[in-house]
């Protein structure tokens, strides 16, 4: 077996299998776009609230999952991103436009909240993030103009019911689609391997010349953007926000934080498989009152207990499969140029023994 | 965090297949996913479904309701009476209803909103779209009512709500003069319900007309705070002045700074609308703090039979508040002519009201399948929305929970129900229990006796 020597090794990004992974990306997400020449309109409008839980939760993923930054304030961009919407429309825009425009705005705004909340680190910036959010919906509701603690609905609104649930669809799914491929691309960036470094050991990242807190801010302004996008799309919905307490709820964050640890933490598949699985839930259960949250709760300390790594972590574990290839190896390379008598001509590493290029190996 | 080499990795080809079958399996779930609000609804449903109407034309007629309410959460004290009352309503239509001499099942879809606002209006939604309902019931707080009359207003559903002050539907929701309520009736006093019957309870006594408001930053509070559709015209022209602290957040723990200013201000009546807690740490601080009014209309927090004895040192004892209803209010049910007095009896005979006490928010909902049941009536079609909601622009009728009067209304879509003025009082075997001290404008009620000031 050849071992690892410097200059006859490369690194594998996975390339073959991210082709594949576009190719099918793209069916998929084209197929969805379709579906509601397919099914019925009421039929496709459930699948928004699934798109935004899975757009929320791989934000909180990428947050904390990959940057190392346990934030309970997400909910500070939602409720922004809802309340964005009344701004932009107020100001003449359509409330599409409004939602995109605004999350814009609102990733600047988090890009100087970042500065707040960057000084404090572990939980006490779950703690602040937290203040910060409520001190957003402090601020938000003495506006007269957004409705103050009335909530508000959106006034300018396409007519016809059939159209606005397809264009709050397409909206979800667009903005899903480009959390994901944002997220993928993001990851299997250099900025990618900065952060799994991060995630892995900040201190060690540091050493290693990694620039962390400008991979946080990006992350952490990415990650509110998201949010924001999530809101608009749940304020789209709602045809406005009915009570500034329920958009700003830090209950978002309590669901976020179980989408992503029910479905697996530090990967971009788990948050899917997480919301998915609370989507599913709630539709199914959701009307067996207080015992519907029993169940929750017990699934949630169920996997923490049992399957650390969520479910996705222990399928992976399990089948060693992924579907978003952000990881690397390192395999070596063969060379005529050394002597090579034990292993003539070994192209592709034998599987079984391939030990070395195994534990080299990082996945995301 | 520590990644654990895998065992052994797997060549490509079979990798790829493992890709393509998770993502499969993704694809899939998604679209497992769809059907499943479907499930737990009726095999009527399916019927119905298929043709993407209103679910009219077949064999089976089948009028399906939806009913949102909060069974669960912080808002439960309106609902506890609902399983007795929707018993009641489902054993009233199990022989269906017959319009113009046909004779249609009626399906009731109950479903819980947890309290939260977000909810009410996903289930909305989702029973117009998927469960195609032909009427949208929903009830108690605007955070219940508005979300559901958002959905029906945008997607064009018969939508009939109640127990909500219908200023905060109308005006909170967005609608006024210019957007009106095109698909949507509404029943419930508003702000006048409070502002115009509690000077008549004030009048009975002597104080100096100061009013101290507690009016928080929500749905409720904005509408009282309104300085033109607001609570603060209506006590003026009686003579009244309303000192307002400002308004503060749900859940405060401390209202010192609320209760110095009462005492600056000297004032001697309370009034507001906070919720259940809030009104309870309000009430005790003020005890501890030497705050001692004449007299205190408190809406909302003590709507409900609970809020009052779990108030220490029984200060609850003499608070008073707006009433819709109770045992001696002279209503009665459309659908068998049932008392007031008879359905507190019937209910706390009935297993569902085990344990309970009877509160003044059931009857209204029940009231609203009520009204349905006429307006569905007059509409001459049930699946025709247009009719429906032009059907129940014209009713006027006494329910058990009052007389719904849309022909009258404020506002096009609301009606309004009068109010009397309740007073808490402990008897002598150490129960709590209120009664009348004024009839406001209730109509033949009788008085119990004077409202009493309040003892410190």
């Amino acid at each position: 077996m050849e071992p690892l020597v410097p200059g006859q090794v490369r690194v594998d990004r996975l390339r073959r299998r991210m082709i594949t992974v576009q190719i099918i990306g793209a069916g998929v997400i084209v197929a969805l776009a379709m579906a509601p020449y397919v099914f019925e309109p009421a039929v496709t409008s459930q699948w928004i609230k699934l798109f935004y839980l899975i757009t929320l939760a791989t934000a909180w993923n990428l947050l904390a999952g990959f940057a190392g930054m346990v934030s309970v304030g997400q909910q500070a961009y939602i409720g922004l991103g809802a309340y964005g919407v009344f701004v932009f429309n107020d100001l003449g825009l359509d409330p599409y436009s409004s939602a995109l425009v605004a999350s814009v705005a609102i990733g600047v705004i988090a890009f100087a909240l970042s500065f707040v909340a960057f000084r404090l680190r572990g939980g006490y910036f779950a703690i602040g993030t937290w203040v910060i959010a409520e001190a957003v919906r402090q601020i938000v509701i003495r506006f007269d103009s957004l409705g103050a603690g009335r909530g508000r609905g959106i006034e300018d609104y396409t007519a016809d019911p059939v159209m606005r649930n397809l264009f709050t669809y397409w909206l979800a799914l667009g903005i899903l689609t480009a959390t994901l491929i944002g997220s993928l691309f993001l990851l299997r960036s250099c900025m990618g391997v900065a952060l799994q470094s991060i995630r892995d050991n900040e201190l060690a990242a540091r050493a290693l010349g990694v620039d962390v807190s400008r991979a946080k801010r990006i992350v952490f302004v990415l990650a509110a953007v998201m949010a924001a996008l999530a809101g608009s799309v749940i304020c789209l919905q709602q045809i406005g926000v009915q009570s500034p307490s329920q958009i700003f709820s830090v209950s978002f964050s309590a669901f976020m934080i179980f989408m992503v640890l029910i479905g697996g933490i530090g990967t971009l598949e788990g948050p899917i498989l997480g919301a998915i699985i609370y989507y599913v839930m709630d539709l199914w259960f959701s009307q067996m009152g207080l015992w519907y949250l029993v169940v929750l709760g017990v699934l949630a300390i169920a996997v923490t207990l049992f399957l650390p790594q969520g479910i996705w972590g222990a399928l992976r574990a399990r089948f060693d499969i992924t579907l978003f290839p952000v990881g690397h190896r390192v395999v070596a390379v063969p060379h005529p140029a050394a002597p090579a008598p034990a292993a003539p001509a070994v192209r592709a590493p034998d599987p079984q023994n391939d030990t070395t290029a195994a534990s080299a190996t990082t996945e995301g | 965090m520590t990644y654990p080499a895998p065992f052994r990795s797997l060549a490509s080809g079979r990798r790829r297949a493992v890709v393509i079958a998770a993502s499969a399996s993704v694809a899939f779930a998604l679209a497992a996913c769809t059907p499943a609000g479907v499930d737990d609804a009726d095999p009527s449903d399916s019927a119905a479904g298929g043709d993407g109407g209103s679910g009219g034309d077949g064999a089976t007629e089948t009028i399906t309701i939806g009913y949102i309410a909060p069974a669960t959460g912080t808002l439960t004290g309106f609902t506890d009476g609902d399983p007795y009352m929707l018993s009641v309503v489902r054993e009233q239509f199990a022989d269906g209803i017959t319009i113009d001499g046909t004779t249609y099942a009626v399906e009731i879809i109950d479903r819980d909103s947890g309290s939260d606002a977000a909810k009410a209006g996903e289930l909305a939604q989702e029973l117009i779209t998927e469960e195609q309902v032909d009427l949208l019931m929903a009830t108690s707080t605007p955070e219940t009512v508005n979300p559901v009359v958002a959905q029906c207003e945008a997607h064009g559903t018969p939508c009939l709500t109640a127990n909500a002050p219908w200023q905060a539907v109308v005006f909170g929701g967005g609608f006024g003069p210019d957007k009106p309520l095109e698909w949507t009736h509404h029943f419930f006093f508003g702000i006048e319900g409070f502002g115009d019957v509690d000077p008549l309870a004030w009048d009975q006594v002597e104080t100096n007309k100061k009013v101290g408001v507690l009016w928080p930053n929500d749905s409720d509070g904005g509408a009282f705070r309104d300085p033109d559709t607001g609570y603060t015209p209506l006590v003026e022209a009686h003579g009244y002045t309303v000192v307002d602290p400002g308004a503060y957040e749900n859940g405060t723990a401390d209202f010192t700074s609320i209760i110095q200013t009462f005492k600056d201000e000297g004032v001697e009546i309370i009034s507001g609308i906070p919720i259940p807690p809030d009104f309870v740490t309000f009430w005790t601080q003020a005890a501890q703090q030497g705050f001692e009014p004449k007299v205190a209309t408190v809406g909302k927090a003590l709507f409900f039979p609970t809020t009052v004895p779990s108030i220490p040192d029984d200060l609850g004892e003499g608070l008073a508040f707006a009433t819709w209803w109770g045992p001696t209010f002279p209503y009665e049910s459309s659908f068998d002519g049932t008392t007031p007095q008879e359905w507190i009896d019937d209910f706390s005979a009935s297993p569902e009201g085990e344990g309970l006490v009877w509160n003044q928010a059931t009857p209204l909902n029940g009231a609203l399948f009520e009204v349905a049941k006429v307006g569905l009536e007059a509409s001459g079609d049930p699946f025709d929305k247009e009719a429906l909601v032009a059907a129940f622009d014209d009713i006027n009728m006494m329910t058990l929970g009052g007389q719904i009067d849309f022909t009258s209304g404020p506002f096009p879509g609301i009606a309004t129900i009068p109010t009397a003025m309740g007073q808490w009082e402990k008897t002598d075997d150490g129960e709590w229990e209120w009664v009348v001290v004024d009839a406001g404008t209730v109509p033949d009620l009788p008085v119990d006796r004077p409202l009493e000031l309040l003892e410190w």
